[in-house]
């Protein structure tokens, strides 16, 4: 019997449908299939069956066709202790996580399944076609792991052994509990409404009152699970909450829920006026789908953060130090100081200084910057980046939990664990709310107990249901939650969680100069001959100088370079060589020649003479980044006033802030002197300290609000609120708007919640409310706060 | 509990039906969509949107060919239930894979397929939620042995409005099996495929299919 080229359901005897698929007739077990595959074919998306082809048919590959590399690395999977680190034992075999890339439908995943399950000694395959992760069950000893792994590489997808940390697994294992709970919810709803939706609106659909008794039988049914497994939590909440003595929303939604399904089984059974079943499972579910989306921005966050972990490739080429051979090793093996290389398209397993080759590295995983950057021999290059151009070997200079991606990561966490101040009173305010709600209830039902007690219970419950405060305690985690992935995604990284807060309050930022403000990076910016050419000048100048380690030659930038022999290096003068012959100095010019002319001008002027005469001035400087001037100019706008503090004694401190129009600048001061002038400023003002060096240490600690830019120190970044990750000045109004547009939603979020809450109050409190409608009205409001929050998901410009 | 017409047997029916339609359309959306990381939840829900709404528009149709005939025909209310009757039981010999009567009606109902089954070839793969609910409203009228049986008996109702609602809340009950976005579905697909849950979800049907039979009977 053959089975349906479309669905994959046995084609019954006596059918006898075709249809040329992929260049073959194809059997189909009936005219839907048929009508779908014509549909899909004639649309030209005949391809889609290209990764449903049978076993049979599927091309195979050899081993052999796959590169060398591949399969060093693939025999590499059965090495022991590679096995022991990525598995895990279990009573019939090894188990492992695998993130398979290239799955674009259904029917990759279901292909994947089907091979795997074919080799003897597998015992489990699943994968998860959302998360992309396979898990395998399987006994080494009958089909080795690199087997498997080929197999999945020769279908065209690539597996990578997968290891997340552990937060993220236990974040996974509650969204995953989460989802269930959810889908029970929606389901028990669906039903329980549609049970509930002809005693509401009489003899709708054929269906008579007195069937009344069945419909609540079969929503006590439906409605049990929803209370035990799906409305759980709550339950488990309101628990901690009573012994800890500590009001929280949990405890009015217990109540509501655990009150109203007690309620409504006492009602089927004595054949009462009202049950809630429908109300109490629609409860459930919008407060359950409001935690969902929340708990789903979280997830993604640390996902994009433990991108970094997942991009880490298993295994490296390493060099033998004497042989120079270059042999396969797991990553887990390496030592600092080991040479290793990488090909291009690979991922840098390790932090390390280029020892030979270059090429261009994408380094958007950690900074955000798209563009790949030029790395030339002897710079440094981060771990968790693409090589794009060519080979490189690296001298490991951090591995693991060292490098420098890692340190980042661990950053990110403080700022989750971080409450911020707004979180910590919107909580406090949410206490209060609850104890006023369960008093108000206590008496509204006392009050309609008098008044009418047919009515007390479901006006009570209307009461507890509506007022519930989810939107009040969603209003500002969601808020924040969108803003810093926002930033993140930008290459701005926020590492404590006060910081969003506190920049709306300030108004002083404070730049450090060196490094911050400019790049770092000394320039030449004036030539003033005095003979021969300028062009000549220059050339004889940089062939020198390209002789010489020091900071000044970096701002020597010419070619062709003239031959030079003999230099030697005069420490804090100059230096002396033979270029084509002649010979010439550059330095100081007391250095250069004895009797030296006047400076042009003021500033850091280098001489270039031969023998005793004078050829040309040098002006070096320190350039401004290209967006200091922009960005002064928008924080400024921005109702921030722009100092500077620098270590710099030259007069290049105020030449710079006449032209950045700084409100204030000094230069000439220590760290000490630093940190005692922030000190001496009002911590109202939250002032903003920029900064990137070993000297702004200190300093940045001390700030209410630390900012380091991207090229600072390791040490600098990990004293900072804020990272700027993209290395650029102009990301900081970004940032400052990005803060005070998260004040303001949170503003309208809390400000919305409360309103919503006390103008139903009345309502509910009236009997103008029934339950379900509380339970609608009160999702609304949630969502209201939620979606509200997402639209800082983008960062305004 | 003695008229089968209501909304909940719709539901009933379309839930347990697509045990059928889940290898025949269930993820084809995702599948056929653009995007790699599979489509959005609006495209699902707008394909749905406009399967369930061409669904309805046929029910409306029946219901009004049933009006027709009730109000002409004073036992053609009797002759359409049993008709419909023995339409569902069919479909439980469908699902089981034991009767291909039905395939009759598809074959049948495949001309209009054909008509406007072009309409169609623009909007895959699927890039927006518009293209979705076009092709919903297109793929809608799909031939297909379940969607027959029950318009047939979603036609003894002899109510245009009452019908439709019935064709609806048919397709409603599609999208638990059809929409894969759900954490469970694979288990979900896994476990309605072994033979005694389609024995039973048959079964089930054809009990429908009886009772449609036997209801005024049994007042």
């Amino acid at each position: 019997m053959t089975d349906c080229f479309h669905c994959g359901a046995s084609v019954p005897h006596n059918v006898q449908i075709q249809l040329d698929i992929l260049g073959d007739a194809r059997d189909l077990c009936c005219v839907g299939c048929e009508a779908v595959a014509t549909a899909i074919v004639q649309s030209g998306s005949e391809s889609f069956y290209r990764y449903r082809t049978d076993v049979s048919e599927t091309p195979e590959f050899t081993p052999a066709s796959l590169p060398q590399s591949m399969q060093m690395e693939l025999s590499l999977y059965d090495n022991q202790d590679v096995l022991d680190e990525l598995t895990e034992t279990t009573t019939s075999g090894r188990q492992i996580s695998l993130i398979i890339e290239g799955i674009t439908c259904a029917a990759c995943a279901w292909l994947i399944e089907k091979q795997l399950k074919q080799f003897s000694g597998v015992e489990f395959v699943n994968l998860n076609l959302s998360q992309h992760k396979l898990q395998l069950r399987w006994q080494q000893d009958i089909t080795p792991l690199s087997e498997l792994i080929n197999r999945i590489y020769a279908l065209g997808f690539k597996a990578q052994p997968y290891s997340p940390d552990l937060a993220q697994q236990q974040l996974e294992s509650e969204q995953k509990k989460a989802t269930q709970r959810l889908g029970l919810a929606a389901l028990g709803m669906m039903q329980a409404v549609m049970f509930a939706l002809p005693l509401y609106v009489g003899d709708w659909g054929g269906i008579l009152a007195k069937y009344e008794t069945y419909f609540r039988f079969a929503s006590l049914i439906i409605t049990t699970p929803v209370v035990l497994y799906s409305a759980r939590p709550f339950f488990v909440a309101f628990w901690r909450d009573l012994k800890t003595r500590h009001l929280t929303m949990d405890v009015p939604v217990a109540i509501a829920i655990g009150g109203a399904y007690l309620a409504s089984i006492w009602s089927t059974f004595s054949l009462g006026d009202e049950v809630y079943f429908d109300a109490v499972c629609m409860f459930t579910f919008f407060l359950l789908a409001g935690r969902f989306l929340e708990s789903r921005a979280r997830l993604k966050n640390c996902e994009a953060g433990n991108q970094l972990a997942s991009v880490m490739p298993r295994s490296t080429l390493r060099i033998h130090p004497k042989e120079k051979t270059e042999t396969v090793v797991p990553v887990s093996q390496l030592k600092i100081g080991d040479h290793i290389r990488i090909l291009p398209g690979s991922t840098l397993v390790a932090d390390g200084i280029i020892v030979e080759g270059h090429s261009s590295i994408d380094e958007s995983i950690i900074t955000g910057e798209f563009l790949p950057i030029q790395k030339q021999l002897g710079d440094r290059v981060i771990g968790g980046s693409l090589n794009v151009e060519s080979p490189i070997t690296l001298q490991i200079t951090a591995l693991d939990k060292d490098m420098q991606i890692s340190t980042v990561m661990s950053l990110l966490d403080r700022a989750t664990a971080d409450k911020p101040r707004i979180a910590v009173l919107a909580d406090q305010i949410a206490q209060y709310f609850v104890a006023a709600v369960l008093i108000l209830s206590a008496l509204v039902f006392v009050s309609w107990s008098f008044i009418d007690s047919d009515k007390a219970f479901w006006i009570t419950l209307s009461v507890l249901v509506a007022t519930c405060p989810c939107a009040l305690s969603l209003a500002t985690p969601t808020a924040l939650t969108a803003a810093t992935g926002a930033l993140r995604r930008e290459g701005i990284l926020i590492t404590r969680g006060h910081v969003l807060q506190t920049l709306t309050r300030s108004k002083r930022i404070i730049f450090d100069k060196t490094g911050t403000l400019t790049l770092g990076q000394l320039n030449i910016e004036k030539i003033v001959t005095l003979k021969g050419r300028e062009e000549d000048a220059l050339q004889i100048a940089a062939s020198l100088e390209a002789h010489s380690q020091h900071p000044i030659a970096s701002a020597f930038d010419y070619s062709p370079l003239l031959t030079v022999a003999q230099v030697q290096a005069q420490t804090g003068a100059g230096l002396q060589g033979e270029v084509e012959g002649h010979e010439y100095k550059i330095g100081l010019a007391s250095y250069v020649i004895d009797q030296p002319p006047k400076a042009p001008d003021n500033g850091h002027w280098i001489l270039l003479a031969s023998g005793q005469t004078a050829l040309a001035w040098f002006l070096l400087s320190d350039q401004l980044r290209p967006d200091a001037a922009s960005t002064i100019a928008a924080l400024k706008k921005s109702g921030l006033d722009c100092e500077m503090l620098s270590g710099d004694h030259s007069e290049q401190v105020q030449l710079i802030a006449n032209k950045l129009q700084l409100a204030k600048a000094q230069g000439a001061i220590n760290p000490a002197g630093k940190l005692n002038y922030i000190s001496t400023l009002s911590q109202k003002d939250a002032t903003i300290m920029v900064g990137d060096g070993i000297n702004d240490v200190p300093v940045l600690a001390q700030a209410p609000v630390s900012i380091a830019v991207g090229s600072a120190s390791d040490l600098a970044k990990t004293h900072a609120d804020v990272i700027l990750m993209a290395n650029q000045l102009q990301h900081l109004p970004r940032l400052m708007t990005q803060a005070r547009r998260t004040a303001r939603v949170i503003k309208q979020n809390l400000v919305w919640a409360l309103l919503y809450n006390t103008s139903v109050l009345p309502l509910a409190a009236l009997g103008l409310l029934p339950p379900y409608m509380a339970a609608i009205g009160m999702s609304f409001s949630s969502l209201v706060v939620v979606f509200n929050a997402l639209r800082l998901n983008k960062l305004q410009t | 509990m003695n008229e089968p017409l209501s909304f909940l047997s719709a539901w009933l029916l379309g839930f347990l039906g697509s045990v059928h339609c889940m290898g025949m359309c269930g993820g084809i959306v995702g599948a056929l969509s653009l995007n790699t990381k599979g489509p959005s939840m609006a495209i699902h829900l707008s394909y749905h949107l406009g399967r369930i709404f061409t669904y309805a528009s046929l029910g409306f149709m029946a219901g009004l060919i049933g009006l027709w005939l009730a109000s002409t025909h004073s036992y053609a209310g009797q002759v359409l239930r049993v008709l419909s009757g023995v339409m569902l039981v069919l479909m439980g010999g469908y699902i089981l894979g034991r009767t291909h009567l039905l395939m009759w009606f598809e074959k049948r109902g495949s001309f209009i397929w054909r008509k406007v089954q072009p309409l169609s070839k623009g909007l895959l793969p699927v890039r927006s939620p518009k293209h979705g609910l076009m092709l919903g409203l297109i793929w809608g009228l799909l031939p297909c042995g379940l969607i027959y049986s029950t318009l047939s008996w979603s036609l003894v109702a002899a109510n245009p409005l009452h019908s439709a609602g019935l064709m609806a809340m048919f397709g409603l009950g599609n999208l638990p099996a059809l929409l894969s976005f759900a954490a469970f579905a694979q288990q979900l697909n896994r476990f309605k495929q072994t033979p005694w849950v389609r024995f039973s979800l048959a079964s089930l049907i054809m009990a429908f299919g009886a009772w449609t039979i036997a209801a005024p009977w049994l007042n």
